[in-house]
């Protein structure tokens, strides 16, 4: 009963989300208030009715409703409850079904805040996003329809894969996908733009908070799903380079380069036309990577199918969705230009070097995902992508940015300035480089070149990102919100690079045999394997070993890393421990019986690993504070009245009267 | 003229999707690695021979005569699908088969060859993978196809099909390939 | 073919890293390093981009032996390289051949240098007439 109510609401909403899309389209086209204002009733009923199909999907998974061909595949009586919820979205057909969920709880969010915004506008917004909704939902519904049955019904599940029994694994989907459909608004609000034939100043504040959100939870995203590659599979490593991973580094790339274009919009209405390609273009990589997740056209840990329907229905999506935006572009963009101008070291400059080192990163990631796969395509000779390639090529437009991003701060608009600032800027290289050097020689001991680099700049990022707000704390001024997430987002951004940097010069990892009473030293501590017993979890029977770890005989942790052998599935897994404080991360992980009551083990230290999830936790912070700046939610009169009449020709940097 | 530059980002997509569409239609094929030993000799190998016990099987047994070199094993899936169509073969007389036990035990071997027919001329038992190597096989199944002269003219990292063996293997030996 | 690709994703999706770790180690800590360099050099065909040294794939597991044996037997780093090559092809290699791919990226940013030189110029050139004004001074 259940199952088959969900499956209604989904055809439900579908509907709605066509009406919607007509109603929002066709209402502004048509100036007719009637069918504008119809938009705003179909969002809320899509948004209620989503909440029941995937309500019931959940229910059904909590419930062990085995007659669900979905939940039998993927979950188990034995499962603990959370997982049981989270099956629900660690597949395809689920995790396609929260998609849309999401979007509809986004789109009601847009109607709900958007009440200083013209209603026409706003009402195109929502039509866009209705036509993305009904899209996915005629997918889901014609392909991978989450509440097909099962006939007959099976006695119990065949479990979820154990390798997604994790916490991390839990929130990491979520995360993402709330990031990835955000960018549907930012690229919303571009066609909707581009549909009014207007884009100016006020278009890019209206535009900005809704992005920087969709920004924090992809960064939100990423960071969980590293941070779970770490410590899940048990080697350490947290980026692999895999298409997939690389999927969803792009849209951040991306995305992070609309936010600072969409700032110098907002500023001085220029780049006008290249912030209306990046919104397309950010969103239209979200899509992109839901194609290479899903059609095994590109294979790796997340793919959930390989089938070529759903592959050959998602291309289909994809040329419209993004064909049909471009399209638009190459009507519209041509007619906005601006004739500010600005100067050589001016915040402008600064910023469009931002974005096109960011693009240039881009488009490595790009270029080395699917250059081997292009090869392959047109018979050229084998070309290998791996992350030795990556990992250095990245590194080409990144050290730059990081070194601008330093010296950026102290830019102004339009004139720069940067001469008066001269002695901060030499000033604070210096200081970075004395305690970079002092850092990496001495406590850590690296005679690499890039550590050192790596280092001194991400130091330079930190401080500078606090020479100003700690200079108008001192001159009691006062801070807006939008700075101080600025501020907080790019010392983030610092913590990151400084943890990846020390962390990956100086790591130590030993691969050994031990048995109980011995010892191992790596580095500064001593390892020592105590015991090992057997347990039992809720689904797992494990060897569970005892590992202290000490340094300079002092206790620094006591480690449990087990081996667990799921039974449902037949599964074995290792469960890496570790050991976690701000100065390291210790890991052991358990290997092999080798006989004679030996193991074979894997222990690491790493220091500075937590600094890279403080780090993208900073960043998230930074920007859900930018986002709560007052002024965003300053009411909005004059523009009303503006907008009310017929819309005005583009034009060019003109900022109404009493803009803040 | 200067509206152009706004066409690329359009053209550029266009481009993208051509490329998926046909990659997607090709997407079982792509991720064959092409053997780095054709036109290459075989690679020289002395290994025990299951059904013989005591005795080796070499490569210079089969000189002079067709041969298809099949890689496989009790724990392979495949190369159970594959294995009427390895009898089919044999029967038809134009190869003689030579068999790669790999990575397996001995006794289950046997019984497998016991249940389901033997269509090897001889089968080299490689325990360890070491020749598995030499060949460059990274999985079961893979077939090679050796031509009189010792010279490895085909490689197949896949399981034999009737259309796989009438389009890709029959050519090369009617055609007398060198 | 299912089978690869079913062994392909059991290697990604059961990481059985119990066994990729691998305790045998050469006497001499030279020849050790050299083998737990070369390792990470090297594709696990079995895989999709995983390099032998991180995966317990059996393929993986044949390889890092061979690696061990060849380096205790004498054979220079350069040799192991070719003795795989010569078997498997230059796909092996986790370092991508082809030397031009190693150029896009600086590439690339040349021609972003040159955009970039470009939209300068044209903005400081417009400077002289340009009125306008940000819209505030923050920063951000």
């Amino acid at each position: 009963m259940i199952p088959e109510i969900g499956q209604y609401a989904m055809i439900l909403a579908m509907l709605l989300a066509a009406a919607q899309a007509f109603f929002g389209i066709a209402g502004p086209w048509r100036n007719s208030p009637r069918w504008i204002q119809a938009a705003f009733p179909a969002v809320a009923g899509q948004f209620v009715l989503l909440a029941v199909a995937f309500g019931c999907l959940v229910w059904s998974f909590v419930n062990n409703d085995f007659s669900v061909r979905l939940v039998a595949a993927n979950s188990n009586s034995a499962l603990p409850v959370y997982f049981r919820v989270a099956g629900t979205w660690g597949n395809h057909e689920g995790s396609l079904l929260f998609w849309v969920f999401v979007l509809s709880v986004w789109s009601l969010a847009v109607a709900a805040f958007s009440t200083s915004l013209p209603r026409p506008f706003v009402a195109r917004v929502l039509g866009v996003l209705g036509m993305i909704s009904a899209g996915f939902l005629l997918f889901s519904l014609a392909t991978s329809n989450p509440f097909e049955r099962l006939q007959p019904a099976r006695f119990d599940g065949v479990d979820l894969n154990p390798v997604l029994q994790d916490f991390a694994l839990t929130i990491h989907p979520p995360m993402l996908y709330i990031g990835y459909v955000g960018f549907s608004v930012a690229f919303a609000f571009a066609v909707a733009a581009m549909l009014e034939g207007k884009l100016d100043q006020v278009w890019a504040r209206w535009t900005r908070p809704w992005t920087t959100v969709a920004w924090m939870f992809l960064t939100v995203g990423i960071a969980l799903g590293a941070w779970w590659a770490y410590y899940e599979l048990g080697w350490g490593g947290y980026w692999a380079w895999d298409p997939v991973e690389n999927s969803i580094l792009m849209p951040w790339l991306l995305g992070t380069a609309l936010i600072h274009s969409l700032s110098v919009t907002d500023k001085r209405g220029l780049f006008k036309s290249w912030t209306l390609l990046l919104a397309i273009m950010a969103f239209s990589f979200c899509l992109l990577a839901t194609f290479m997740v899903r059609s095994g056209v590109l294979n790796s840990v997340h793919s959930f199918a390989a089938d070529p329907t759903r592959g050959m229905f998602i291309l289909l999506s994809l040329a419209v969705v993004i064909g049909g935006s471009l399209s638009l572009y190459i009507w519209r963009a041509p007619l906005l230009h601006s004739s500010a101008g600005f100067d050589l070291l001016s915040r402008e400059s600064f910023l469009l070097f931002n974005n096109i080192l960011l693009v240039v990163a881009t488009a490595v990631v790009f270029g080395g995902t699917l250059g081997p796969f292009i090869a392959d395509l047109t018979g050229h000779e084998t070309i290998t992508v791996g992350p030795p390639y990556y990992n250095s090529m990245f590194l080409i437009p990144m050290l730059p940015l990081f070194a601008l991003v330093a010296l950026g701060t102290f830019s102004r608009w339009k004139r720069g300035q940067l001469g008066e600032s001269r002695r901060r800027i030499l000033g604070s290289f210096v200081f970075a480089a004395i305690l970079g050097l002092a850092l990496i020689l001495g406590i850590y001991a690296d005679r690499s070149v890039l550590g050192p680099v790596g280092v001194v700049l991400a130091l330079w990022i930190i401080i500078t990102a606090l020479v100003d707000p700690v200079d108008r704390l001192r001159r009691r001024l006062s801070l807006s919100a939008a700075v101080l997430g600025m501020t907080l987002a790019h010392i983030g951004l610092g913590v990151v690079v400084l943890g990846i940097t020390v962390m990956e010069s100086d790591r130590l990892e030993m691969d050994v045999s031990m048995a109980p009473e011995q010892e191992q030293q790596v580095g500064h501590y001593v390892f020592r394997l105590e015991s090992i017993e057997d347990v039992l979890g809720p689904n797992y029977s494990a060897q569970r070993a005892r590992v202290t770890v000490t340094r300079n005989g002092k206790p620094e942790a006591v480690l449990f890393p087990e081996q667990r052998h799921y039974d449902v599935q037949q599964q074995t897994l290792a469960e890496a421990a570790l050991g976690v404080n701000l100065e390291r991360d210790l890991l052991a992980t358990l290997g092999d019986s080798l006989g004679g009551g030996a193991w074979s083990m894997r222990l690491q230290v790493r220091p500075l690993m937590s600094f890279v999830w403080l780090g993208a936790f900073f960043m998230a912070c930074g920007g859900l504070l930018a986002t709560l700046d007052r002024r965003y939610r300053r009411r909005r009169e004059v523009e009303q009245e503006q907008t009310a009449a017929a819309p005005l020709p583009p034009e060019s940097g003109v900022i109404p009267e009493n803009a803040t | 003229m200067k509206r152009l530059k706004f066409w690329i980002p359009l053209l550029g997509f266009a481009v993208l999707c051509v490329v998926f569409a046909i990659a997607l239609f090709r997407a079982p094929e792509n991720r064959i690695v092409k053997s780095a030993l054709i036109d290459k000799p075989m690679p020289d190998f002395a290994l025990p021979d299951l059904l013989k016990p005591g005795q080796t099987v070499d490569s210079a047994m089969f000189r002079g005569k067709w041969l298809l070199v099949n890689v496989w094993g009790t724990w392979c899936i495949e190369c159970r699908r594959e294995h009427p169509m390895l009898l089919d073969i044999q029967k038809g007389g134009k190869v003689e088969i030579l068999g790669l036990n790999y990575q397996d035990e001995d006794d289950k071997a046997r019984q497998w060859l016991e249940d389901l027919g033997n269509p090897y001329t001889a089968v080299g038992v490689d325990r360890e993978g070491r020749t598995g190597i030499d060949f460059g096989v990274y999985g079961a199944p893979e077939n090679f196809l050796v031509n009189p002269q010792g010279v490895i003219v085909h490689k197949l990292a896949l399981g034999i099909t009737p259309e796989i063996w009438r389009d890709e293997f029959l050519p090369l030996i009617e055609g007398g390939g060198t | 073919m299912k089978h690869r690709v079913l062994l392909a994703l059991l290697c990604m999706a059961l990481p059985f890293a119990a066994r990729a770790i691998d305790p045998a180690r050469l006497d001499d800590p030279v020849q050790q390093q050299r083998y737990e360099d070369l390792i990470h050099e090297f594709r696990c065909l079995q895989c999709t981009g995983e390099n032998i040294a991180d995966t317990p794939a059996q393929f993986a597991v044949d390889i890092r032996r061979q690696v061990r044996e060849m380096i205790e037997s004498g054979s220079s780093d350069a040799q192991v390289r070719q003795y795989l090559v010569d078997r498997y092809g230059e796909i092996i290699l986790m370092r991508p051949r082809p030397l031009w791919l190693w150029l896009i990226p600086g590439l690339m940013l040349i021609v972003g240098a040159v955009v970039a030189v470009r939209i300068v110029r044209q903005r400081r050139a417009l400077l002289a007439t340009d009125t306008s004004e940000p819209g505030d001074e923050e920063p951000a």
